[in-house]
């Protein structure tokens, strides 16, 4: 994965990679899940452009009744640079805007745009919490496991992000449409 | 009476240049044993002269102290080249699956095991270098993480044979009489670590983040440890922490036991480029092993500059006018005074309180052991979170804070979790 990333489809399969349990996915699966995330992510971008046509997202973000905040830093660690961040428990979204400024570069997009997008991004993980159903679950390995028993399984965490990906991604190609 | 009071003023003279980082510690504590000597009025030569006692066999004094520490280090090399502890991380991170905070829990709980054999900043730097990341990717809060991290290596110290052998080679109690007290220690950073977790989740809740990794952040890729040698590896802290509990044997035995328990599990391929991978972490964990070992040297000093028949005598009198004689005054003593663990201050035993613990003790108002385990509760505090420990600045810097900030963070709830560890060990020891 690019250090700014704007993947399509076929990129956004990287992102399984990172997944702490890409190893315990059989391979014959991970391009279909990758694709069925991918697909929600997209298909959920067609319906709220349908549903709120002509509108950019911070306005149908507000009237969905999600709160939105610009910062002005670049958040950045040792580890990750953060573009933007959903909290459930808040219901807010908080745009970066020092990371997406030098995203925007990276991809060459304007910084107006390149905030939608990132904003788009967030805006699946909102739908995921509050209509959709949590993406990271549609496909389940076992993490713990006596002989045939399994104790213990768990949702693949980087399908979510490859949906917030699809969504993006066509709410951009929509967009530039419209 | 006079001479005590040059004692103090020299302490937090010294304390003082070290804080505004003046003077680093491993220059400050060989001066403070030198500058005390002086006052005390010890002479050049002779059987406590400065140059013939404080200096030369102070630097030897902890010599068994920092010799286990270099093979801790060494031992911690060894469990990183293998790919033992990516081993143990990765199989806590993939059990927690995608719940943030069972992942966190898994991932600390992993840490504390390493920990309890793992020692130095090369070490946490190996070990964080893995842990935090995960962490930061399933949303846990830079901050949280951060913290939480340290509290579990914390936890892993407390019972670190290491830790254990530095306490008892300083106070002289034996080394079997400190267990229980380490493992209440390890329970109540446990507790602690829990409890930034849960308190953290609870008032960040769930976060999902449009992120991308740095790049070159993610190391090099390390082969995992496999099969039954590879789970029997991944055993070796265990195996170190049991012969030590159940034998009662010195730390660099144990230790030396544990990189021959290791080498057996995971020698494989070309002897002779195994070998020289053994050889090789040697010379590293030396290395990253040094810093704490200089300071050993100066911590030795000390305490031979404080013991010295001379320095008691003209110290005695203003010792024995502080030193708590009774189990509710030495707890309140070390509580209200035990934010002066941090900076390597005068309750910090790995510091300046090298020498109050010596002098404390050759007073002998309390008992030893007692003493001995209120300095080693007040030990957890710097270890977590002391501003100027190189530790916690590369676990700071990683999840992109100021040190201060993060030990700030805890300030409040360590001040509570050491009062209460010296309030249950004290009691339970005097």
């Amino acid at each position: 994965m690019r250090a700014f990333p704007f993947p399509d489809r076929l990129e956004s399969r990287e992102e399984l990679k990172r997944d702490i349990l890409y190893h315990r996915i059989p391979e014959e699966d991970r391009e279909a899940i990758c694709d069925m995330a991918w697909e929600r992510g997209r298909k959920a971008a067609c319906e709220i452009l349908e549903q709120y046509p002509g509108m950019k997202l911070p306005e149908i973000a507000g009237k969905e009744g999600l709160k939105l905040k610009y910062a002005e830093e670049e958040k950045v660690n040792a580890a990750l640079r953060t573009f933007g961040e959903y909290s459930v428990r808040e219901n807010k979204m908080i745009l970066y805007q020092g990371s997406i400024k030098k995203w925007a570069q990276a991809n060459e997009l304007p910084f107006e745009e390149a905030q939608e997008l990132v904003s788009a991004h967030e805006f699946f993980h909102f739908l995921e919490c509050t209509r959709l159903g949590e993406t990271s679950k549609l496909y389940m390995v076992p993490t713990l496991r006596i002989g045939r028993l399994t104790l213990a399984s768990s949702g693949i965490r980087a399908l979510s992000e490859i949906g917030a990906h699809g969504f993006a991604r066509t709410y951009f190609e929509k967009r530039k449409e419209q | 009476m006079v001479t005590g009071i040059i004692v103090v003023v020299i302490f937090v003279a010294v304390a003082a240049l070290m804080i505004s980082k003046k003077l680093p510690t491993v220059l400050a504590l060989p001066l403070m044993a030198v500058l005390i000597a002086v006052a005390a009025g010890l002479p050049l030569k002779g059987d406590e002269g400065i140059l013939t006692y404080v200096i030369p066999q102070g630097a030897l004094k902890l010599a068994s102290t920092y010799v286990a520490i270099l093979f801790s280090c060494w031992l911690s090399r060894i469990l990183y080249r293998t790919g033992v502890s990516a081993t143990i991380i990765k199989k806590a991170a993939e059990l927690g699956g995608d719940k943030p905070l069972v992942v966190s829990l898994l991932l600390c709980a992993a840490s504390v095991f390493l920990f309890t054999v793992l020692y130095g900043t090369g070490a946490v730097a190996m070990v964080g270098a893995i842990v935090l990341p995960i962490m930061l990717s399933v949303g846990v809060p830079p901050m949280v993480a951060c913290n939480s991290f340290l509290a579990a290596m914390t936890a892993g110290y407390m019972l670190n044979p290491a830790n254990i052998a530095a306490v008892t080679n300083i106070t002289g109690v034996e080394q079997g009489s400190m267990y229980t007290a380490a493992i209440i220690l390890t329970v109540l950073s446990c507790i602690f670590c829990v409890g930034i977790l849960v308190w953290g989740f609870k008032k960040e809740g769930k976060k999902y983040a449009f992120a991308a990794e740095i790049p070159g952040s993610d190391g090099e890729e390390i082969e995992p440890v496999k099969g039954i040698r590879g789970f029997l590896a991944c055993m070796t802290p265990f195996v170190v922490v049991l012969v030590m509990l159940i034998f009662n044997l010195d730390a660099i035995t144990v230790f030396l036991i544990g990189i021959i328990w290791l080498m057996i599990m995971t020698v494989k391929g070309s002897w002779s480029k195994y070998c020289s991978m053994i050889v090789q972490s040697c010379y590293e964990g030396f290395k990253e092993g040094a810093p704490t070992a200089s300071l050993m040297f100066g911590i030795g000093m000390l305490i031979n500059a404080m013991t010295a028949p001379t320095t008691q005598a003209a110290i005695e009198p203003f010792m024995q006018a502080i030193t708590p004689t009774t189990a509710i005054g030495l707890i309140l003593f070390v509580c209200i005074l035990s934010p002066g663990s941090l900076y390597r201050g005068p309750f910090n035993i790995l510091g300046l309180g090298a020498g109050l613990a010596a002098s404390m003790m050759a007073v002998d108002a309390v008992p030893i052991l007692a003493l001995s385990v209120a300095f080693y509760a007040t030990l957890r505090w710097p270890t977590q979170s002391c501003p100027t420990s190189t530790q916690v600045v590369w676990c700071a810097n990683f999840v992109g804070y100021e040190p201060t900030t993060v030990a700030m963070k805890v300030f409040w709830p360590n001040w509570i979790v050491t009062a209460l560890s010296v309030v249950i060990l004290v009691l339970m020891y005097m």
